[in-house]
């Protein structure tokens, strides 16, 4: 049941985004309500990380708006969403190999802190103090995630399993009201999706941070989603509760391609 | 007026020579990615041994000439094949810092050898001879430094365009994991781009010792000024290399020429700045340079 | 556990009760090093003997140099090939400031300050300059940005030649050792008593001020700026979806590194010979400095140490001590021919088989090692998988 007095934490429109001849997002609109659990889904290339990075301000679309919180987002610049509240997973990982998973947390902390290079080198009281409250906390984190055995290990020993979790843990520690998931189950098996899966919920229920997950586990997709939004060519083709999605005949035929036909009898005579 | 022509003249010369070297560079980057820092030391390389065995061992100069290209070939493939091989897909900074290990060795080796120091060039010709007209005085080893860059340029072209291997290493630039699935010898590819640099790179070497006269382990430092050559023209870019390094030769030449006029103004050595300066301006403005395709930095 | 995870993640994040760092620190193997390296210091101080004191000196400034570089290259990713350019500005700017008045009409510019004065002074300018230069520099990239550097080396040269009231020109000038009031290391005067030499003093204050600028730098790298500076050289678009300002970040990083390389070139001219020419500030230091970077190790401080150690300190001591024999016949090669050979190869070996410099060649041995501390443990932290059906607490 949507109330419709409450106005939506993120409303997209008619966003169109364009590059080197390609539309990779064509006139999509949409609204996220706050602690919602919103599943974007579609075939591979309907567009679906394009707009993960238009909401992560990485790409500027080439028409439409965003708003999150009241605020324009398309006048943020990258590093600005972190700060309007805005938190982001990665698709693939790999991008800080190098860096333990405690030093990756408090990366995430870097725009709850404060010091810069003078405070940082001198490390006086207020950094040193700083560093301590900021760490216990991630280290809380590290707890309740799993984590805290492989806290110094680098992210590029880990296993693919868990440098997802690490990944989401840093975007937990930027204390996010809105939380963009890519593929948080990719590549990982039944019982470490479901683990996942379970993760997101409780996020949900007791964190009450809105989520935006892209995925292609339709199971899992279908059993935490509040809202599921399918895009096929850039196009929004449905939107709407899971059990409306999964009867949708648009939806099926774009990941299925055209409905079966019943195969022709080579006589022509119907068989009885 | 005749003063514009022949230092237009003398730039032209020079720009051959940088447009030389910047080719090398330009085609070892197209083959493999790499800029190789030690394209000087093959300049400087290519002019010491045609010296040496022009002087050292009374050979006749082509047959120097000829030494010089192959010394300088076999170490190129040699590094190529033995260091560089094995540093693809390191960061940019650890092949650069190679290249440049590289660079080190050869001109330690050469000025280790003893010989080094005011070294007179090999050549078939008079250092003064030359044509005068109207003025301006067309020296031999400037007329011949065009000539045979303009040869180098036809040669380059016909083997890129018409011929087996050229294609391949066309293919091989434009896309390396696609040129492998369709059966091109990357390998011969890399040893060519390579071996084609070390020869470019002799030459020039050879023009540069005549015309400086004498020449000593610093002669491949005159190679710095390719990289505003190819960063003008395009870094990707053939004809921008030989392009580039020509405007860069003009330019250089005409303000040593002018530096008198307005020396109160910019003080001394400023022609040593001004293929820098236009780099940086390049850079500004279109970073692709005059003919480099778009995509220059990922962002 | 819902207070549990709502604490966790609440605004307000509290700290630990304090455990006494010095405690801590006193009882540790971090003190019996301490003591160790202090009384070997001192060893060194006593009976070193000029010579390794000169080399050990070089070593130490060279080594601030290095450190520079590392933080810039090293940590943040931006390669630079243009340290020298940064280490002359420091230097011109200490020599104006501390340098001796003119004696002759031509000389250059000299206002005799104390070293308290030029010594900031010359990073401070370094500093703006690199203020000045960064946002333009820092547009490009990669391979651009390394070019740009190199530019910025001849552009310092043809600046320096030129500049002859600050510089004296093409043939030098007079760089002022550390000096303040009447004392001057240049000519020392006794002390309670002791008369040290000028490579003594030197030592003495060379030793805390190196110890200060590592210490300060890996401060820096281990809270919120550096932590930034390494993301930006890991990834810099996934940086800032992070909420890193890359444009601050590096920008930040450029400005210290120039401060230090300011810092290091006032003290490279003045010692030992306290003159220098404009040819000093040239590409081929800056490799020189690029080389004790890759082969020590970047982002690391104590790489930067050894590395400066190796490119610098090792040619110089081989040379003192003439452990290589000399040529003496047609091909007589010199010390720096040597070094550049060192170097040269050194740079070669280690980016082919360790790049990670020494500093990554003796953590590996490190890990080599522990294998045999604990024979279950042997592929070392996270060799083994967290099983995916440990439940966290989110499970009720």
């Amino acid at each position: 049941m949507n109330d419709q007095a409450v106005s939506p934490q993120l409303s997209v429109s008619g966003v169109t985004v364009r590059f080197a001849g390609v539309t990779a997002l064509d006139d999509v609109s949409f609204a996220v309500q706050r602690g919602e659990l919103f599943a974007i889904i579609g075939p591979n290339g309907a567009g679906k990380t394009s707009l993960l990075n238009v909401l992560s301000r990485v790409y500027q679309p080439a028409a439409g708006g965003v708003t999150f919180a009241g605020r324009d987002l398309l006048k943020l610049r990258t590093h600005q969403v972190a700060s309007a509240g805005i938190a982001r997973t990665f698709q693939n990982q790999g991008q800080f190999p190098l860096t333990t998973v405690l030093d990756y947390l408090l990366l995430g902390r870097h725009t709850h802190m404060r010091s810069g290079v003078v405070l940082g080198g001198l490390y006086l009281g207020p950094t040193r103090a700083e560093e301590r409250a900021n760490r216990a906390y991630c280290q809380r984190l590290l707890d309740l995630m799993g984590l805290a055995r492989v806290r110094d290990t680098p992210l590029g020993s880990l296993p693919f399993g868990l440098q997802k979790r690490a990944d989401l843990a840093r975007a937990l520690a930027m204390q996010p009201r809105l939380l963009l998931l890519d593929e948080p189950v990719a590549g990982m098996g039944l019982e470490e999706s479901r683990d996942m899966a379970a993760i997101l919920l409780d996020i949900k229920e007791q964190l009450g941070i809105t989520q935006i997950l892209i995925e292609h586990d339709m199971a899992m997709v279908m059993g935490i989603a509040d809202r599921i939004l399918v895009l096929d060519f850039g196009r929004v083709i449905a939107q709407g509760l899971p059990s409306e999605i999964q009867a949708n005949p648009a939806v099926i035929t774009a990941y299925l391609g055209q409905e079966p036909q019943p195969a022709p009898n080579p006589s022509g005579a119907t068989t009885s | 007026m005749a003063y514009f022509i022949q230092l237009a003249f003398a730039g032209l010369a020079q720009g051959c020579i940088y447009a030389l070297v910047a080719l090398g560079f330009t085609i070892i980057f197209k083959a493999s990615g790499v800029i190789n820092f030690a394209q000087g030391e093959f300049l400087l390389g290519g002019a010491f041994v045609a010296s040496v065995a022009a002087f050292e061992w009374r050979l006749n100069f082509f047959l120097a000439a000829l030494i010089a290209l192959a010394v300088t070939i076999l170490v190129g493939v040699a590094f190529e094949r033995f260091a560089l091989r094995r540093m693809i897909g390191r960061p940019v900074f650890s092949i650069i810092m190679i290249t440049i290990g590289l660079d080190i060795l050869i001109r330690t080796g050469i000025v280790m050898t003893g010989l080094s120091n005011e070294r007179p060039p090999a050549a078939p010709y008079g250092i003064a001879a030359g044509i005068n007209y109207g003025g301006v005085h067309y020296g031999e080893n400037e007329l011949w430094t065009i000539a045979v860059t303009l040869i180098v340029c036809v040669a380059l072209y016909v083997f890129f365009r018409y011929t087996r291997y050229g294609l391949a290493m066309r293919a091989t630039a434009i896309d390396q994991e696609a040129a492998l699935a369709m059966g091109i010898n990357i390998r011969v590819v890399y040893m060519l781009a390579w071996g084609i640099a070390g020869a470019v790179a002799t030459i020039a070497g050879i023009f540069l010792a005549i015309q400086v006269t004498t020449f000593d382990s610093t002669l491949g430092s005159i190679a710095l000024f390719a990289f505003p050559a190819i960063i003008l023209g395009g870094l990707d870019s053939i004809p921008g290399a030989v392009v580039g390094g020509i405007i860069i030769g003009v330019v250089q030449l005409l303000t040593t020429g002018y530096e008198s006029h307005i020396v109160q103004f910019v003080g001394t050595g400023f022609d040593t700045i001004t293929p820098y300066l236009l780099m940086i301006i390049i850079l500004l403005v279109r970073p692709y340079g005059l003919f480099g395709t778009r995509k220059v930095e990922r962002v | 556990m819902s207070e549990v995870t709502r604490e966790a993640t609440s605004d307000a994040p509290s700290g630990d009760a304090p455990t006494s760092q010095w405690r801590r620190f006193l009882t540790s193997r971090l003190r019996a090093l301490l003591l160790i390296g202090v009384a070997v210091w001192v060893l060194v101080f006593l009976l070193g003997g000029d010579n390794w004191l000169l080399i050990l000196n070089v070593t130490m400034i060279a080594a601030i140099a290095t450190l520079s570089l590392n933080v810039l290259s090293g940590y943040t990713g931006l390669i630079s090939l243009g340290i020298t350019f940064f280490m002359g500005i420091g230097a011109y700017t200490a020599a104006w400031l501390g340098g001796p008045p003119p004696t002759f009409p031509g000389d250059p510019m000299g206002h005799s300050l104390s070293i308290f004065i030029w010594l900031p002074a010359a990073g401070i300018v370094a500093a703006l300059v690199g203020a000045l230069v960064g946002p333009t520099a820092l547009r490009l990239k990669g391979f651009y940005l390394a070019i740009v550097t190199l530019a910025l080396v001849f552009i310092g040269l043809y600046l320096f030649k030129n500049a002859r009231t600050i510089t004296g020109g093409p043939q030098g000038r007079i760089f002022p050792g550390p000096s303040f009031g009447d004392f001057s290391f240049a000519s020392p005067t006794p002390v309670f008593g002791v008369l040290l030499t000028t490579n003594q003093w030197y030592f003495v204050f060379l030793t805390p001020l190196l110890a200060l600028v590592a210490l300060f730098v890996y401060n820096v790298m281990r809270s919120r700026a550096g932590r930034a500076f390494q993301a930006v050289r890991d990834n810099e678009t996934g940086a800032a979806i992070i909420g890193v300002n890359l444009f601050q970040a590096k920008m930040g990083a450029f400005i210290l590194s120039s401060f230090l390389a300011g810092i290091a070139g006032a003290l490279w001219a003045a010692y030992p010979g306290g003159y220098a020419e404009p040819n000093t500030w040239d590409l081929i230091l800056a490799i020189q400095f690029v080389a004790a970077l890759l082969v020590g190790g970047v982002a690391s401080v104590w790489g930067s140490i050894l590395g400066a150690a190796f490119v610098f300190g090792l040619p110089l001591a081989l040379d003192t001590f003439s452990i290589i024999p000399q040529n003496t016949s047609a091909t007589a090669f010199t010390s720096g021919d040597l070094s550049a050979i060192l170097y040269g190869g050194l740079i070669i070996l280690f980016m082919l088989f360790e790049p990670a410099g020494i500093i990554g060649f003796i953590r590996r041995f490190q890990v080599w090692a522990r294998r045999f501390e604990n024979p279950t443990d042997g592929r070392g932290k996270g060799g083994e998988v967290v099983a995916a059906s440990e439940q966290s607490e989110f499970e009720s």
